[in-house]
């Protein structure tokens, strides 16, 4: 709101609610008012619930009607809310704010539609959080709308428009060519813009989850991560920016309809994306009880899961839920975030997610698990495997195989498959404990670091003998370091913690038994 | 009687829980297949639940003022006398605590010549004994400890006060540290502020707050209703803790008790949404918000506007992202 | 004071010092009144009551071993007393067994207010509850009080009115039976599930 705005009068009460009815049903109350406005001013409305038509026209008046509904449960909810339900006119002949005054209430809603005509050249604003619809039509000036739910109409906007809306629907009707910028951007809404096919502008689309349909040619179609710009027969006009993250973008030139409309997206396969590149194919959920054979896959948000892949796998989400039973070979599964639930793979494993827990019930062949931030869950690996995470716990249930773990913060736990008398671990985290829990006749040659700013609280718990522990003062901290052979000697097993204690114990453990994998 | 007859007897007895777990269970499996007890235990329960609602009567003042001149009165003759008990020397376990010892027991010797007694509830009097309270350091009375030291308890940096003229007073200070185990259920108050306190204090107990969060973890989310202050707790863990990997856990923790959030833990998650630098955390405060917007609760302005900038939030990580616009498809405006 | 348990106080009151009285009245004042108004169902017997029962505790203190709760000790002093009052008394509302339905309302009249969103239905079967709970045989009354109001369990509640668990057991069903009728009405049609000990 302008500053200087002088506002005048705060007065206009509603038709007092008159009869109060057996039902509980208020017929509406309506009001009419006329404004003045200057040539250029402004008219800015409020109205929380209810829908809003402005159409311009000739004149120089603006004439509101406004028509209040209340539905309540019984007849003192429903005094209370005509009482308290009412319109405020505010403002000067320059700018106009219409506003519905809408407290919180008890077992009553209430809800104002306005139906505002204006002259053609003013500015519009309009605010609203759940309206059946808003629609701006025939208006020179700009346009600027901030909504939650519902459908926005634009039609015949010439003016410069800014529309912000959450859910439910933004359709666009052009009637002359675009002249000035329009600027739409949404969450869950779809958004249609229909313009005469000789326009001219410039087009920006971006949606993470829904595809990019048009049925105007595009030269020089141009995808910088997950937004399009496209120009529309030629350079120089005006941008039509059309955003929406969860909805479907779709641009229709006049004369065509949206079947004939094709999507901007390149053909997914051949697509390889690079990090930060999410342009793929639309939205999808897939839920299979199996696949036979390979499984390429690539989305730009999708919820995947599938209890059995006979084949090889090969994922690549942007973002999305990811769960497959069993992958009856490699498993290459790579999300930009999102949380994996990967049951029995065969195979090599690669899985990776930006942001998002990771738990593999069984990795036979080992490989690499990676998560930017996230807990990692390994239940039984059965090759060499390499777990990073950029902050969350590690756990591995049980071992075969040679381990690299990593965590910038967590604990790490990890557990020797007992039939192995010796394994290679390397586990390093930076805030955090380790432990490693192995069988009594385990062999390594153990090299164990704990830098720790309190080394009366973090410490060494090693079940086995023949260790040396070293202490020594680095600066503010205090290095803790455990070398030695334990039962003879064998792999290298390295262990450091920042801030943590490390425990070796050694301790009776029961074999994970795999199924033999179906085929 | 009929079967249904030993049911319907033992429907009381549900209700307090006091069956055995063979009886719970055949009473319940009866009810599950029997529809007329069915009905009589729905209308049994929620005679129960209405039971509650017994207004609870004010005791008039005049009682107390009573009893307490009655006392007096009755007071000018000898009580019995019988000799102070000897505190098991169980109770007596100290946490890391400096605990000063003072020697006579002059509360004690006093009041056994004194048949003058003075009622005005002063506390200040008392401090001969002394519940276990969780403290960082305490006062005892030599009279109110064992003579038996059990076990080897390590006592260190030990002091000495010398007697003072006035009350031939001496004191020792040490001190101790000895293993505590605390007993309970999981809704007793003293249970849930210890777990607040291992949760919340102390940044050298954080493997030991690593570990807590996931026994919370496990033990609430079988308990109905846990308390608010243990979410509350989790919330300033997320708030503040420097460890990502605590952090994890306590926004996962946070998520599955929604039973139990308060505005406080809930703007708790709407910060870590906006402002923790982990991917993984700012997942699950997203995840956490969805939830609570699916399950219909009211999401406040400022939650709402802060789904609505991550929505659109360019580098921001898409899941995130999605989340964000999920929760908001769920609300409805109010 | 307060930051002793109840047996360290009772210990104190022993030792022949007085001075916990008045915290041990504190603490148990509420429960032990409340008890006995809906006992007696009578404010000046509750009052007289509620005194005497203190006055006992401090009397009797040597009769307390530590080997029950306080509270149960507490309130089995309660219900002897309360027991003596009733008998005494002149307000007698005794009523033997099942004819007790007759004073209440029939329950057909109340079936409209099954709705428990409404808050006047809420207040009305409340209303029903308590009213049913005043009307109970006083020895199947106290065991509504001690199993629901004083969270006692039914070898406890034994214990306080001086009968076998079996019989608290028995009572507890028939008073729940009747509290329940005059509210929901029987939902079952003949004797076929209805229990006569």
């Amino acid at each position: 709101m302008k500053p200087t705005i002088r506002i005048l009068i705060a007065v206009a009460a509603l038709l007092p609610a008159t009869q109060l009815l057996a039902t509980v049903f208020q017929p509406t109350n309506r009001v009419v008012r006329q404004l003045s406005i200057e040539p250029g001013g402004s008219v800015w409305i409020d109205n929380p619930f209810g829908s809003i038509d402005v159409i311009g026209g000739e004149g120089s008046l603006i004439t509101v009607t406004a028509d209040r509904s209340i539905v309540a449960s019984d007849a003192a909810s429903l005094k209370e809310a005509a009482d308290a339900v009412v319109i405020v006119f505010e403002g000067d002949s320059k700018v106009r704010l219409i506003r519905t005054v809408m407290p919180a209430l008890r077992n009553a809603h209430a809800t104002i539609d306005y139906t505002i005509r204006v002259p053609k050249n003013v500015a519009v604003k309009i605010g609203s959080k759940s309206a059946d619809h808003i629609r701006v039509s025939h208006i020179t000036g700009s346009v600027t709308v901030n909504g939650f739910a519902g459908t926005v109409i634009m039609e015949d906007v010439s003016g410069a428009s800014a529309l912000n809306v959450v859910n439910g629907r933004v359709i666009y009707d052009y009637q002359q060519n675009p002249i000035a910028k329009a600027d739409v951007q949404a969450v869950n809404a779809d958004i249609d813009v229909y313009v005469p096919a000789s326009a001219k502008f410039e087009w920006l689309a971006d949606t993470i989850n829904g595809d990019i349909l048009t049925t105007f040619p595009i030269r020089g179609p141009r995808f910088v991560g997950t937004v399009f710009r496209g120009q529309i027969n030629g350079s120089g006009g005006p941008t039509i920016n059309t955003a929406t993250m969860m909805g479907r973008v779709l641009l229709l030139a006049k004369g065509s309809n949206a079947g004939q409309a094709s999507s901007v997206r390149l053909n997914p396969k051949e697509h390889r994306p690079a990090p930060g590149d999410v342009m793929l194919a639309p939205a999808v959920k897939i839920q299979l009880p199996f696949h036979d054979g390979d499984w390429p896959f690539v989305a730009s948000v999708a919820d995947i899961a599938i209890g059995e892949i006979r084949g090889n796998a090969h994922i690549q989400i942007g973002a999305g839920e990811v769960e497959l039973g069993a992958v009856f070979g490699q498993c290459y599964v790579t999300l930009m975030g999102g949380p994996l639930n990967l049951g029995d793979v065969t195979g090599l494993l690669s899985a990776h997610t930006g942001a998002g827990d990771i738990l593999v019930r069984a990795a036979r062949m080992g490989g690499e698990v990676s998560t930017d931030g996230g807990l990692i869950h390994v239940v039984y690996s059965g090759g060499p495997i390499t777990l990073r995470s950029g902050g969350g716990d590690i756990i591995v249930g049980q071992t075969s195989g040679a381990i690299d773990a990593q965590t910038t913060s967590g604990d790490i736990t990890i557990t020797g498959d007992p039939r192995h008398r010796t394994l290679k671990i390397g586990a390093r985290t930076m805030q955090g404990n380790l432990i490693l829990n192995v069988s009594p006749r385990f062999g390594a040659d153990i090299d164990a670091t704990i830098v720790t700013s309190d080394p009366d609280v973090n410490e060494m718990h090693i079940d086995f003998t023949g260790l040396t522990v070293r202490r020594e003062q680095i600066g503010a901290k205090t290095r803790i370091h455990a070398t030695g052979k334990i039962n003879g000697g064998g792999e290298r097993v390295e262990l450091y913690a920042e801030e943590g204690d490390i425990h070796i114990s050694a301790q009776t453990i029961t074999p994970v038994r795999l199924a033999n994998p179906r085929r | 009687m009929s079967e249904c007859g030993v049911m319907s007897e033992n429907m009381p007895m549900l209700l307090t829980e006091s069956l055995d777990p063979a009886q719970r269970e055949l009473t319940h499996q009866h009810i599950e297949s029997c529809a007329a007890c069915a009905s009589e235990w729905s209308a049994m329960k929620e005679t129960w639940q209405i039971l509650e609602t017994l207004p609870t009567v004010e005791v008039p003042a005049r009682v107390k003022q009573r009893f307490l001149a009655e006392i007096s009165a009755a007071s000018a003759v000898p009580a019995n006398v019988v000799p102070f008990r000897r505190r098991s020397a169980a109770r007596w376990l100290a946490e890391a605590a400096a605990v000063v010892i003072v020697g006579g027991s002059a509360f004690y010797a006093g009041h056994r010549t004194t048949p003058r007694i003075d009622l005005t509830p002063a506390d200040a009097r008392v401090t001969a004994i002394q519940p276990y309270s969780i403290a960082e350091s305490r006062v005892l009375p030599a009279a109110s400890i064992s003579p038996t030291i059990e076990g080897r308890p390590d006592i260190e940096n030990v002091q000495f006060s010398d007697a003072s003229p006035s009350n031939q007073q001496i004191g020792v200070s040490f001190d101790i540290t000895s293993h505590v185990t605390v007993t309970g259920k999981p809704t007793d108050k003293s249970m849930v502020r210890l777990l607040r306190y291992v949760m919340e204090n102390e940044d050298k107990m954080s493997p030991s707050r690593s570990r807590a969060i996931d026994w919370v973890r496990a033990t609430y989310s079988r308990v109905d209703n846990p308390d608010p202050e243990i979410t509350e707790a989790l919330a300033n863990v997320l708030r503040n803790d420097e460890h990502q990997g605590v952090r994890i856990k306590a926004a996962d923790t946070l998520q599955s008790m929604q039973s139990a959030m308060t505005d406080g833990t809930r703007d708790a998650l709407v910060e870590a949404l906006k402002n923790d630098p982990n991917p993984a955390v700012r997942v699950k405060a997203v995840e956490a918000l969805a939830k609570l917007a699916r399950s219909g609760a009211v999401l406040d302005p400022d939650m709402v506007d802060t789904l609505r900038k991550k929505a659109a939030q360019g580098d921001e990580n898409v899941y995130v992202r999605v989340k964000a616009a999920e929760a908001l498809s769920s609300i409805q405006p109010r | 004071m307060k930051h002793l348990s109840d047996e360290e106080l009772m210990s104190i009151v022993q030792a022949g010092d007085f001075s916990p009285a008045s915290e041990l009245y504190d603490r148990y004042s509420g429960r032990i009144y409340n008890f006995a108004y809906r006992f007696l169902r009578n404010s000046e017997s509750a009052e007289d009551a509620t005194q005497e029962v203190f006055m006992k505790m401090i009397k009797h203190a040597n009769q307390f071993h530590g080997d029950a709760r306080f509270s149960t000790w507490l309130l089995a002093i309660t219900g002897n007393l309360c027991r003596d009052y009733l008998r005494k008394a002149e307000n007698k509302m005794k009523k033997e067994g099942e004819d007790v339905l007759i004073t209440l309302p029939a329950p057909a009249e109340r079936s409209p207010h099954r709705n428990l969103e409404r808050q006047e239905d809420k207040k009305m079967n409340e209303k029903i509850i308590q009213e049913a709970l005043m009307l109970l045989p006083p020895d199947q009354r106290e065991v509504v009080l001690l199993s629901r109001f004083q969270g006692l369990t039914y070898a406890e509640i034994a214990q306080v009115a001086g009968c076998s668990e079996a019989a608290v057991k028995a009572k507890a069903f028939r008073a729940m039976d009747l509290m329940k009728k005059a509210f929901a009405g029987d939902s079952r049609g003949g004797d076929q599930c209805l229990n006569v000990v």
